[in-house]
Formats: structure tokens, sequence, C-alpha cells
């Protein structure tokens, strides 16, 4: 199955969401997994188009690897190097008045997901995300 | 996603369904714009058929419940189930509202 390319603007993630989630299903992924998928791909493509490009123009390109009972997905974008599984833990023991908001999404791919690495190769920013089931 | 409103007394019980990700979160700002326009300020978000939420969901759910806190009411939930619940746990927002099993627990606060 061929990677899917889209311009890194939110319109896009219907498509990249579909693209992850059809593959999954073909791959067998059950629904408690399915629905960890769909939130971690929204996290990690919304953090790209917010951030990776400051021109805000640039593409995200996402490949899924299905291998017996592993699913990864691996996304990739050509801006800032980012390592997006270096982000401190959200304090969860805050009010509703302290606690600030933000800070969640990137926080989510790395609790719902079972593996994960990133890698900068030359100008481009890779990030692999793994679920086991 | 769509919003039911339904008034029980002075409480308004807004029942959300559908998805709330980055690209809807503008819409539960604009309900919660109107909720405090027409002086509803006691919120029960029912959430027992909200299918899918994400961090940027949660960014406006607290969005909300600090300006409904401004305005001496509050939020609080009931009917979360699947996945939306795994992501208010893992959050630590269910620890962080009220949160009820269901509708009539809601109610009788």
């Amino acid at each position: 199955m061929p990677a899917l390319t889209a311009p890194a603007v939110l319109d896009s993630l219907p498509l990249v969401r579909d693209y992850a989630m059809s593959r999954a299903r073909e791959a067998g992924v059950p629904d408690q997994v399915l629905s960890r998928l769909d939130l971690v791909i929204e996290e990690v493509f919304v953090n790209v188009t917010n951030h990776a490009y400051d021109d805000g123009n640039g593409d995200v390109e996402i490949e899924c690897a299905p291998s017996g009972r592993k699913f990864c997905c691996t996304i990739r974008d050509t801006g800032s190097p980012f390592n997006p599984l270096d982000t401190p833990q959200p304090a969860k023991d805050q009010d509703i008045d302290q606690r600030p908001i933000g800070g969640l999404g990137l926080f989510f791919v790395s609790e719902m997901t079972d593996d994960r690495s990133y890698e900068r190769r030359g100008d481009t920013n890779e990030l692999t995300l793994c679920f086991f089931f | 996603m769509e919003f039911t409103n339904t008034k029980n007394g002075d409480k308004l019980v807004v029942a959300v369904t559908g998805r709330l990700d980055a690209v809807t979160a503008p819409e539960f700002d604009t309900q919660c714009k109107s909720w405090l326009n027409d002086g509803e300020n006691r919120i029960i978000a029912d959430l027992s058929n909200l299918e899918y939420i994400s961090s940027a969901g949660l960014r406006s759910i607290l969005s909300a419940a600090k300006q409904l806190k401004t305005a001496k009411g509050e939020i609080i939930f009931c009917g979360l189930n699947g996945m939306v619940e795994e992501v208010f746990t893992v959050s630590g927002f269910a620890s962080m509202f009220a949160m009820y099993p269901t509708l009539d627990d809601a109610l009788a606060g």
C-alpha cells in the first residue's frame, strides 16, 4: 500500500484519518485499538499543521505497515526539527482554575501507543507509532 | 457533532453527539458562548452518545469550565463510555470534574 501525502492543513485531517483507519481495519486491528489510533493520528497531524512549517506551506506523509499483530504508522514532515515524544508530562492534579489549557495532545501520543520512535533524517522528521493487538 | 439542549430546573442538559475533534471543537466554543449569553451557568454535559474526543475537545471543555466558574457556575458530566471515558481518565479530567454514570444520577447531584 503506497504512502499518503497531503498538505499540512487541518482540512486534510479527514483524509489522513480515513487512510490510517482503513489500513488498520484491513489489518484486523480491533475497535479499542482503532480508537486509540484515531486519536493519536489526529494529535500528531494537528501538531504538524500548527507547528512544523513557519510559512504554513508543507506536506505530511503517512505510511502504514501492518505485520502480524502489530500495526505501525510512520508520519513524516520536512518542517523544523521537532521530537514530539520529548514533551513534559501534564500536571494532572490541578483544579479547574489552576490547570493550564493545552499540553495534552502529544501526551496522548506517548500514552496511547505501545511503541514509538522519532528520528530526524536529513530534512525530515520521522515519527513511527506502533500498536500491538 | 450535534447539541441537544434541554432545560431542567436551573440546569441546562446538553447532549453532545458525534465527534469532538480539532475540526468540530470551535462549535463547542460557540455553544459555550451562547450558554453564557443566555445566563445558563449550570451545565450538565451528557456525553453518552459522544463517539470520540481529542485534546482539542478537552481544550474547549476546560476553557468552558473556566468561563462557567468565573460566572459562578459549573459544568458536570455524565454517560461517558468507550474511548471518551479513557481520554478523560488518562488526561486527569475525570478527577477534575464531577462525573456521573447516568443523566439521572447527574440531575440528582
